[in-house]
């Protein structure tokens, strides 16, 4: 069994701020307070089947995942990306949403967790 | 005290605006300024114009009836067509770039890990493009002047040979 591996790694947010701590955080409290308001956005425009609305949102989040290192949400937000933009698998999408979400949820604890280190 | 050149940076995600603005801010010779829609900033242009203008492709993210980048885009080169527009997305599809490079863009660069030292680079292409095209063009007005020079010379040469002149100097016979 392998063990927890965490989703997010802030080498590549360290390298940008030089390591400073408090961009660092000040970056992680910015994505903390957007990313949830942009999860909220993307339910709703699915549930309004405004799949245009939805693939301009998880296009807008995307990159940002990327800094946190978070790789594996980042491709599950390009799958949406995908989804909603060429409208295929539509079915997919509120499952693709839930697991997105279960992600986010996750990434909430490690960056909350780091904030704390960051003595933030 | 030289004044620092001015750069917009258009990016309807906070956290990407952000980013940009702080790591462009660590270059000691501009002045950043950001903005969540390209409206926001066509206003600012009108007050202000700027060098260069990072403006992010997708800009309805928050606004829905946004005007998107490539319509700021065109908009900027109709109000102050000297300034060089970067496009930023997360699109890297080929023809999104052209298409961007065709309305004037003078460059575009797709967002992730790569993209701010890609902008810092930019900035400072931007400024050699500028400084070459500046050489160039003092040159060229040079070659004029010494051309006007030169036309001068031989008008005043033929006026004194045709007017008998020349040939009163000493020395000529």
């Amino acid at each position: 069994m392998s063990e927890n591996k965490e989703l997010t790694d802030l080498s590549y947010l360290r390298s940008l701020t030089g390591g400073a701590n408090d961009k660092m955080a000040k970056y992680i409290r910015m994505f903390l307070t957007g990313a949830p308001i942009s999860l909220q956005q993307m339910e709703l425009y699915a549930l309004s089947k405004d799949w245009s609305g939805l693939k301009g949102t998880a296009h807008a989040l995307k990159p940002q995942l990327g800094y946190f290192g978070a790789k594996g949400t980042e491709e599950l937000l390009k799958n949406i990306e995908r989804m909603a933009g060429d409208q295929v698998d539509l079915e997919q999408i509120p499952s693709s949403l839930e697991n997105f979400k279960a992600q986010l949820d996750l990434i909430t604890v490690e960056l909350e967790a780091q904030l704390k280190a960051l003595g933030n | 005290m030289a004044s620092k050149a001015l750069i917009y940076i258009v990016d309807d995600e906070p956290l990407q605006r952000e980013l940009l603005a702080d790591h462009l801010g660590n270059m000691p010779a501009y002045e950043i300024h950001s903005f969540g829609t390209g409206e926001e900033c066509l206003a600012a242009i009108k007050v202000r114009i700027p060098t260069i203008v990072f403006l992010d492709y997708y800009l309805n993210s928050q606004v829905k009836d946004a005007m998107d980048g490539t319509e700021i885009l065109q908009e900027i080169k109709k109000l102050a067509p000297a300034i060089e527009v970067v496009m930023i997305s997360g699109q890297d599809k080929i023809e999104v770039a052209v298409n961007s490079m065709k309305h004037g863009a003078f460059d575009y660069i797709v967002k992730g890990e790569g993209a701010f030292v890609r902008a810092e680079k930019t900035v400072f292409n931007i400024y050699r493009f500028h400084k070459l095209t500046g050489t160039a063009s003092r040159y060229r007005t040079l070659m004029v002047l010494f051309g006007i020079g030169m036309l001068l010379m031989i008008i005043l040469v033929i006026y004194l040979q045709t007017h008998g002149y020349i040939s009163k100097l000493p020395g000529w016979a």
